[in-house]
């Protein structure tokens, strides 16, 4: 960050860079506050990227919480009309088994079930749930196991995480607010029992400065007890550790619903390109900032994907993804039965400490209203009289539908490569292209998979804070295709080392970087197939590009 | 008996067995396609670090110091297990074969117009696009004038190709940064400059160098390449040029004369990542020495059958659903490690056709979890990438006992353990050593 920032009095300083925060951050900017943010690693790093990337109308709350699954599905259509270009509609079925205890029941109380959630269908364009008999199952999905029974169907929306939260960001920026990833806050500047303000440390060069604000927002997910802690004060979370599998391709277009051996729901469904297998959910008192998957909780979710899709294994599972959700304190409930409600804590009036909110909890398919309430509680603090336009302004990418064709043909693109850039940029692709108009190789590809061109890359340097080549991936699914990084790390890695002006040194960094971190997603689901696709990039980048050599200095 | 010798895969490691054994016997290849030798840089590196960590350059070892070191310290690798019939001088006795066993196939290969150059003597250092190199004992002909101990003081200058590659300054930089570093230095001047075939109205839409050398194959295509590289380099200041490895494939022998009659040993083409034209290549010409010593080729899956201590039958499978009993007197095992299916993991770990017992070092591997043969760090040595079949001193599988498993079955090549060819570097030349010699003792 530049040290001016130092000398603007801020009103709002947000610690967090994941849906909560960009989402914060958002609306805050909208309503006229002077906004900070401040992410120690990136935007969408944590748990947000984890997820299971699902807006969803809040089904399970159906039986407890009728008022919950009316917002959540209130929202959901609300996130489909300011961000269109982002959402992709995934048809589920919930098979029942003829193991299920009196399955026929069991399908029954399931359509009855469905029959109440399509009342809230329209709110999200949903089409309604439908009865399906074995033989149209099978038909739907030929790779569901034989001992199905029937099915329900019913219709959620799948999102890309990373994009939502960088367009958020995009567009709190547009109004005025500073966006500042790999910055972490090293210390709340306190004045007695008053925070005035962060201490933050840019992590890649070390800058460390002050910045001052009226209030802090602490959005910092699984980290926010730590901040929390910075401000003398104790929120208590019960972490819950979540594990994906990703496979290479989609197995299958529609989502099913499954039962794990325990009897946790579990959900398989395409996503993008590839098709993920999640989640578990499981206590998390460990290291924050390097998960690991154990092969129990990879097992589990095999074992319960096998159990409906019996030739699953067969497939090649690409990674795991793993993150920690920052789930509200309860004591005597399993993981599982925890709600996933939020809260935004005023430490003001919960213990005399002024300046200081956490948000906690929550989920991804509400965080535009959770934002919304968080901002509330902002602007009431800070006679702020701004009215939330979250719902109704759409995101910077949301605005109109580009035209495909003609775009490709104007920059002599693929269709293809032009159609993913415009799910991932939406209104903004052409501009990004005509950004770079006259730089060389403007439309070449970096990543072959996606594909990304250099264009995409060079505009996720220039405008979307990027800096480093995980950031990238995240910014434009470079390096997330079946290769993962091993035809792209390399590119990828010179022209972000250009942007930044980046000597060898720094450039070799990037390589590196992005290299471990796709190997701690890959290794610990290292078998079959996959161990083929890592013998060829670990041939690739040892023997070929001798990439140790250059980093062993 | 439908053969005296069955080989299973035909990469360097199964070619050079079945060719070996061809001399005396009827001999067949059965492969279910092509593997690991068709996806490599095409390059043999003999004795790669010689054992040794840390940087390769400041590392160099003579071919010779290098197998000393892997002979002295590393028991387990498969050039000490062959070394260890040997009853008078270890190592001349092993060195001296692995020069008869490469100077034989080298020649081979160049009879047939697949030239390849090197030495016994010293490595050649041949440069990537990324400022590092392969240290390679025998590289194709089409790379060997790019040998950079021999251009220094030179002017050299790296060409990509747009839509292909970035060949910019920032690339300039931190490739004469790297070279330096290894002492590599000083060069005269080191440049990049990417070429648009596209602007000329030349169709490039591959994005891969693989696409471009496919389509050099095609004389009228090559020939406007050429006279497009002639005009542009005509422009640009240098001594030596590295290209992608864009020089044909099947045809590379024409394509290689058209580019040495129009710049001498100026030009020369880069190594490049998998899968790239020379591994191809390469692939093409063991084929066709296949075919030259009259071992047959059976393109199918093959599965060992039955009990016993010798293997009289393997069934295979064909691509159309056919399945076949095939009978031999002796078999080679020459199936690669993951990429090519020899090794194979679902609820153990084991050999994909035999179902053999796998290794790392001496250790017998069923666990299918890697995590406890894996590091966090991709660079450090990944123990799971050595799991192999173990074998006695005459290439022959053994168990967790020692005892051999079919007395008529040879090993060879990366479905061997002992040594972990990405990190030693022995790939290329322990898949030479060990085919040869599987397919001499498969012969009696």
């Amino acid at each position: 960050m530049a040290a001016d920032d130092q000398s603007v009095a801020y009103d709002v300083a947000v610690i967090g860079g994941g849906i909560n925060g960009t989402g914060i951050a958002r609306d805050c900017a909208m309503r006229g506050l002077k906004v900070v943010l401040f992410e120690k690693n990136d935007l969408s790093s944590g748990a947000t990227g984890a997820c299971t990337g699902m807006i969803h109308g809040g089904a399970r709350y159906l039986l407890n919480d009728i008022h919950t699954t009316y917002l959540s599905s209130l929202d959901s259509g609300y996130i489909q009309k300011i961000a269109p270009h982002l959402l992709f509609r995934i048809p589920f079925v919930t098979p029942v088994l003829k193991q299920d205890a009196a399955p026929n029941v069991y399908l029954e109380l399931l359509e009855t079930f469905f029959e109440a959630y399509d009342r809230f269908a329209p709110l999200k364009n949903s089409k309604p749930h439908t009865r399906l008999t074995k033989d149209e199952l099978k038909a739907i999905e030929p790779g569901i196991t034989d001992d199905a029974i029937g099915a329900i169907s019913f219709d959620e929306y799948g999102i890309d995480t990373f994009r939502l939260c960088v367009e958020n960001a995009l567009s709190a920026a547009e109004h005025g607010a500073g966006i500042h990833n790999h910055t972490e806050v090293v210390q709340l500047l306190m004045e007695g029992r008053e925070v005035r303000g962060v201490r933050v440390r840019d992590t890649l060069t070390g800058w460390a400065g002050d910045v001052h604000a009226k209030l802090v927002m602490n959005a910092a997910g699984p980290w926010l007890p730590g901040i929390a802690g910075l401000a003398g004060t104790n929120v208590r979370i019960r972490p819950g550790k979540g594990i994906h599998l990703i496979l290479d391709r989609r197995a299958s277009n529609i989502g099913i619903v499954i039962k794990a051996i325990d009897g946790r729901q579990v959900f398989m469904m395409p996503h993008d390109n590839t098709f993920i297998i999640g989640t578990t959910d499981d206590d998390y008192y460990g290291d924050l900032d390097s998960l690991r998957a154990t092969r129990d909780e990879i097992e589990y979710l095999l074992q319960a994907a096998e159990h409906y899709f019996p030739r699953i294994r067969e497939y090649r599972i690409m990674r795991v993804m793993i993150g920690v959700r920052p789930t509200l304190y309860a004591w005597g409930k399993n993981e599982d039965s925890l709600y996933r409600e939020h809260r935004v804590f005023d430490h003001e009036t919960e213990d005399g400490i002024k300046g200081f909110l956490t948000i906690a909890g929550g989920k991804l398919a509400s965080y535009r209203l959770m934002s919304e309430e968080a901002t509330d509680v902002i602007c009431s603090k800070l006679g702020c009289k701004g009215t939330c336009r979250t719902h109704t302004d759409p995101l910077p990418g949301g605005r109109s539908v580009p035209d495909i064709k003609k775009i490709a043909q104007q920059y002599s693109m693929d269709t293809y490569a032009v159609s993913r850039m415009a799910y991932r940029h939406g209104s903004m692709t052409e501009e990004i292209l005509k950004s770079t108009v006259g730089e060389a190789s403007n439309s070449a590809l970096v990543c072959e998979c996606e594909p990304v061109t250099e264009a995409e890359v060079r505009y996720a340097v220039r405008n979307e804070w990027a800096r480093t080549v995980p950031d990238l991936r995240r910014r434009t699914r470079l390096g997330t295709g079946p290769c993962q990084g091993r035809r792209c790390a390399v590119r990828a890695a010179y022209i972000l080392g250009e942007e930044l002006g980046l000597g060898s040194d720094g450039i070799k960094g990037l390589i590196e970087g992005f290299i471990k971190e796709r190997w701690k997603g890959n290794a610990p689901i290292l078998a079959d197939k996959q161990l083929a696709e890592a013998e060829l990039n670990l041939a690739t980048h040892i023997l070929s590009d001798s990439l140790n050599a250059i980093l062993e200095e | 008996m439908d053969y005296d010798v069955i080989v299973i895969g035909s990469g360097i490691a199964g070619t050079l067995a079945a060719i070996n054994a061809a001399r005396t016997k009827r001999v067949a290849v059965v492969r279910k396609g092509y593997g690991a030798t068709a996806l490599s840089s095409g390059a043999f590196d003999i004795a790669g670090k010689g054992g040794r960590r840390g940087r390769p350059f400041k590392g160099i070892l003579s071919l010779s110091e290098a197998i000393g070191n892997i002979l002295d310290n590393e028991p387990l690798h498969p050039y000490s297990i062959l070394s260890t019939a040997f009853m008078g001088d270890r190592f001349n006795e092993f060195s001296g074969m692995v020069r008869t066993i490469g100077d034989q196939l080298f020649g081979e290969l160049g009879a047939d117009g697949m030239r390849y150059e090197g030495s016994w003597e010293s490595t050649a250092i041949i440069p990537n696009q990324h400022g590092t190199f392969k240290i390679t004992s025998f590289c194709q002909s089409s790379m060997i004038s790019g040998n950079l101990t021999r251009l220094m003081g030179r002017a050299i200058l790296f060409i990509g190709f747009e839509r292909t590659a970035v060949h910019n300054k920032t690339r300039a930089s931190f490739i004469s940064d790297t070279l330096s570093k290894y002492g590599l230095a000083p060069f005269k001047s080191i440049d990049c400059a990417n070429i648009d075939l596209q602007s000329h109205g030349i169709r490039c839409d591959g994005y891969d160098f693989i696409s471009i050398a496919g389509m050099m194959d095609n004389a009228e295509y090559s020939k406007r390449v050429l006279g497009i590289l002639r005009q542009s380099l005509d422009r640009m200041e240098y001594e030596h040029v590295f290209l992608p490895p864009i020089m044909g494939i099947a045809n590379h022998r024409d394509v290689l004369k058209m580019f040495t009659d129009s710049f001498g040993d100026t030009v020369s083409e880069f190594m490049s990542p998998p899968s790239s034209a020379p591994g191809l290549r390469l692939q093409y010409a063991l084929d066709r020495l296949l075919a030259r010593h009259g071992v047959a080729i059976i393109d199918g899956d093959a599965a060992g059958t039955g009990p016993g201590d010798a293997i009289k039958t393997i069934r295979v499978s064909f691509k159309d659903g056919r399945k076949a009993s095939l009978s031999a007197d002796s078999f080679v095992l020459a199936t690669g490690k993951f990429i090519s299916g020899g090794i194979v993991n679902g609820r153990t770990w084991q050999e994909a056709v035999f179902g053999l017992p796998v290794f790392i070092g001496t250790h017998r591997v069923r666990d299918p979890f890697p995590m406890g043969h894996l590091t966090d760090d991709p660079f450090d040595k990944q123990e799971l990438f050595s799991i192999g079949v173990r074998t006695d001193s005459s290439l022959r599988p053994v168990d967790a006992n020692g005892r051999t498993v079919y007395k008529n079955l040879h090993a060879a090549g990366s479905v061997l353990s002992g040594y972990n060819y990405l990190y030693d570097k022995t790939g290329m030349g322990t898949a030479m050593i060990t085919g040869a010699r599987a397919g001499i003792f498969s012969a009696g």
